[in-house]
């Protein structure tokens, strides 16, 4: 009898939740699957039928140049952003309480602050007549206006002003978990601050590392707004594709598989996320 | 934080100069922006870049502005609904894969754990293609929906989170003291989950008012949230007016934030202060909820619309005459516009359709006659603008404005003769060159600079692609709303754009020429169209039949600089307006003028090309 009960109990907790991702998760993702291999229909929808035209169009030059392209730009940027990020995060984690308390406000405030409007501010700084601009002509160190809008150079700003935080918070979580008496001890005995470094304090961050590194990478591929706004005309990424397909072309499939394709691409940095930051085991990002 | 006590440790690391300067240096950059952009929400000019002088004005101009708080509204009640729903399910799938061993667990956790990861754009687009299945019109439900799945996996985990740490001992001797399962929920397990189901909560409001992309995919017309028209604003017209949105908003994330951070930890609020503030939140619950169903008896009038198209002293004047509240939302382009209607986004009352899309919406029954009999006002309307071929009967467009797009450029910069299309892509404006953001006048020039005629044939269809592809190596940008502000600031020396906007940049010095290219130029004509499923069609007509008013469109002609085939209104315009060839094209310019029209199969090459042209 009991037991019967404790079946009936479980069933309510898991069926709801379970039956909502069901819903609008799963299945979601299988109508993608269903569209990329169907026709499209001249004004826009979807025509039934089974076609693998849209795939073999993605493996055209064309587009795989576009895929390499949003994975070019996600790596630079999660280089660019770890190159940035590792330093700060160091100096935060032996930093003293106060020191590290402004930091760390300062840098949650961006992290919480809406994403549009971060690009924003950054985008009325970074024009031809922004205030960058202004500010060096000003101090004479540049006579002409220096072409920092509408690039790739506006782009990867945006990605990394956008990213910073993202990557900053996981490493710092990190670190904060080591011991320094591990350090302390490694000096004692002998070891030089390099060797320290290299034996103790980078093992201690790769959690954090490789957190950041998918936090900031995943977004990056399928962002496309900051191409649009900051970039120019050779800055079209994967996720702007995938949105002009649908709210320009009115081709339907072809986005899908586009889609598809992403979903597959990005599986790979899923499947790593699952195996080395389960986040049942670690809080990490989501406790700041 | 937790972490170590102390860490400002005497072993001498982390002290480096070159880590002080690249952590000051990377707060400066990441801050800094936000300064600025605060500073300048104070700025009396209506530039962004230009301090002009201490200025309330842009505070005032946000709280008139009726679609930014319908905005605000929209976002607070899908935030409060996806909230609710995704802490209440986010809880109950935490305690299932929390306390019980099933068969499938580790699946299920998986699948709550992929939404954290998985790219924005991809929930948008499955959660539409979904929509558009079932044939879900995209409104507050789909948005609410959208949200809650997104926001469900994050609130899993923070319980999760919290309940492995819950000591299992205390559930055990809860129940060997005599109290039930439910007892032992409700007083043991539930006191101690609570602060983690509290911050899920902030954390799901959090993410659902921030959105933007899952709710560009979802949204539809009257569940337009805050970020949408953050997108929008900056999008179609940037001012000090969005600055002074984003303080707001910013001074508002850092109170939540030390809300937050005081429930966290476990701040107690004095009771004089706890009662008023909860008061305060019911009170915003309940005029959210009220004004929700209030907003059903308010006449309302939903316009999708180009920007800068519609003067708002003509809009101010319909709401005090008829009492209607109206709202203008904007497309980028006509293909925008016609993708929109398809997905199922539904509420717009009129759109303004240019002369292709109002056959291609005829005939796939996205738009509906209109009541001429109601139109009175008919009668001033141009007699070689009605019964159009790309609507012979003429029931289902009432024409609107028309005009063409030409080249501007800047003489400071350029001294060279322009005289057509060819003449702008030139090696030495490289970079300061901008074109609009429109397929078919991209094509339109495209052709004309290889003298080809347009037809669809495919192989000049490549070599046109191939141009357009070379051109763009020298262009900026391909950008449609912009164009007076990128020319005005120097940034661009030569644009194409329509005649409209060349009108308004012309009027900002005299430094700045139009030519009227000598291969010609495309015609079009926008038109107001009523949507099918509109819900409020006689207010719609109502609209148009007051912007045919002579006296209306003569005021709208003023303020939108574009001509209407309206000649009684064009009388009231002054001499200088009326005269204007860059507004009025001359009877000659008129009939050498091709008009868009819909091009079936052809399209689908088209866009196929312009993508191309787009990504390469």
């Amino acid at each position: 009898m009991r037991k019967l009960f404790k079946i009936k109990e479980f069933h309510l907790l898991l069926f709801p939740p379970a039956f909502w991702l069901l819903l609008f998760f799963i299945v979601p993702l299988i109508i993608v699957l269903i569209y990329s291999v169907s026709f499209r229909e001249l004004y826009g929808g979807v025509k039934t039928g089974f076609t693998l035209e849209h795939y073999k169009e993605i493996g055209s030059e064309m587009y795989l140049k576009i895929f390499l392209r949003s994975i070019g730009y996600a790596t630079i940027t999660t280089l660019i952003t770890l190159l940035i990020a590792f330093p700060v995060s160091y100096f935060m984690a032996f930093a003293s309480n106060r020191t590290k308390t402004i930091l760390m406000l300062l840098i949650i405030i961006p992290f919480w602050t809406s994403f549009l409007i971060r690009m924003y501010a950054l985008m009325t700084i970074m024009g031809e007549s922004g205030l960058v601009n202004q500010l060096l002509m000003t101090t004479g160190i540049i006579k002409e206006p220096l072409a920092l809008f509408n690039n790739a150079f506006s782009v990867y700003t945006g990605f990394v002003y956008w990213n910073l935080p993202f990557m900053i918070l996981p490493i710092l979580s990190s670190l904060d978990r080591l011991d320094t008496s591990l350090l302390e001890a490694s000096l004692d005995l002998g070891a030089t601050k390099t060797e320290t470094f290299f034996r103790i304090t980078l093992p201690y961050s790769i959690p954090g590392l490789v957190a950041g590194v998918i936090f900031v990478f995943v977004p990056t591929m399928g962002n496309f707004i900051i191409p649009e706004f900051m970039g120019g005309t050779d800055n079209y990424m994967i996720g702007n594709l995938i949105t002009s397909q649908y709210v320009h072309a009115r081709n339907w499939p072809f986005g899908s598989a586009m889609s598809v394709v992403m979903i597959f691409f990005v599986m790979i940095f899923i499947s790593l996320y699952l195996r080395f930051y389960n986040p049942s085991k670690n809080k990490g990002l989501l406790t700041i | 934080m937790a972490g170590n006590i102390s860490r400002s440790n005497d072993l001498g690391i982390g002290k480096g100069i070159l880590l002080k300067i690249i952590t000051f240096g990377s707060i400066i950059f990441l801050v800094s922006p936000l300064i600025i952009l605060m500073i300048f929400s104070f700025n009396s000019g209506k530039t962004v870049t230009q301090w002009e002088g201490f200025s309330m004005r842009w505070y005032t101009n946000i709280f008139t502005d009726y679609d930014l708080w319908m905005s605000v509204r929209n976002s607070f009640l899908i935030a409060i609904a996806s909230t609710a729903l995704s802490t209440i399910l986010g809880t109950l799938a935490a305690l299932a894969v929390g306390k019980y061993a099933f068969k499938g667990r580790e699946l299920f956790q998986n699948i709550l754990y992929i939404p954290v990861i998985l790219p924005e754009i991809i929930f948008g687009i499955s959660l539409l293609a979904l929509f558009l299945l079932i044939k879900l019109p995209l409104g507050f439900i789909s948005v609410i929906c959208a949200h809650t799945t997104f926001s469900l996996s994050f609130v899993t985990l923070i319980v999760l989170a919290k309940l492995a740490n819950v000591d299992k001992r205390i559930e055990e001797a809860s129940l060997d003291l005599g109290a039930n399962r439910w007892q032992t929920f409700r007083y043991v397990v539930f006191p101690n989950l609570a602060p983690a189901i509290i911050s899920g909560a902030l954390f799901a409001f959090t993410l659902s008012i921030d959105d933007f992309i899952v709710t560009f995919f979802t949204a539809g017309v009257s569940s337009a949230t805050l970020p949408l028209k953050i997108y929008s604003l900056i999008k179609f017209g940037v001012s000090p007016a969005l600055n002074a949105v984003s303080t707001i908003l910013i001074i508002f994330t850092v109170a939540a934030l030390s809300v937050s951070n005081g429930i966290q930890k476990g701040v107690k609020v004095s009771k004089f202060l706890k009662y008023p503030l909860l008061g305060l939140l019911g009170l915003i619950l309940i005029y959210f909820t009220v004004s929700f169903f209030e907003k059903g008896k308010i006449k309302n009038l939903n316009i999708y619309n180009f920007s800068n198209y519609l003067s708002p002293k003509v809009i101010a004047d319909f709401e005090k005459e008829y009492g209607v509240k109206v709202s203008l939302n904007y497309y980028n382009d006509n293909e925008e516009l016609l993708s929109r209607l398809q997905m199922g986004v539904t509420g717009y009352d009129l759109i303004i359709p240019s002369s292709f899309i109002v056959e291609i919406m005829r005939k796939t029954g996205l738009i509906q006659p209109i009541d001429t009999s109601k139109i009175t006002n008919l009668r001033y309307i141009d007699k070689r603008f009605r019964n159009l071929p790309y609507d012979p009967s003429g029931r289902y467009y009432i024409p609107y404005a028309y005009g063409f797009s030409a080249i501007v450029y800047n003489n400071q910069f350029i001294t060279d003769s322009i005289t057509g299309w060819n003449d702008m892509y030139n090696e030495k404006y490289r970079s300061n060159i901008l074109m609009v953001d429109d397929m078919l006048e991209a094509f339109f020039v495209g052709y004309k600079c290889l003298g080809f005629v347009r037809d669809t044939d495919e192989v000049k269809l490549d070599k046109v692609t191939d141009l357009l592809i070379k051109q763009k190596q020298l262009i900026l940008k391909y950008e449609n709303n912009m164009a007076v502000e990128y020319m005005a600031s120097g940034d661009v020396w030569i644009a194409q754009s329509w005649n409209g906007y060349i009108a308004k940049i012309l009027r900002k010095g005299p430094q700045f020429k139009m030519v009227i290219p000598k291969e010609g130029v495309l015609l079009f004509v926008d038109n107001m169209c009523i949507p099918t499923n509109a819900p409020n069609k006689e207010i719609a007509e109502q609209f148009i039949n007051f912007l045919l008013r002579p006296a209306n469109s003569a005021s709208n002609i003023e303020t939108i600089l574009y001509a209407m085939p309206n000649p009684d209104a064009v009388k009231l315009l002054a001499d200088s307006l009326k005269n204007n060839r860059v507004i009025f094209p001359s009877d000659q310019m008129l009939k050498n003028m091709n008009i868009s029209k819909d091009e079936g199969e052809f399209s689908k090459k088209l866009e196929k090309a312009w993508t191309k042209v787009k990504i390469k």
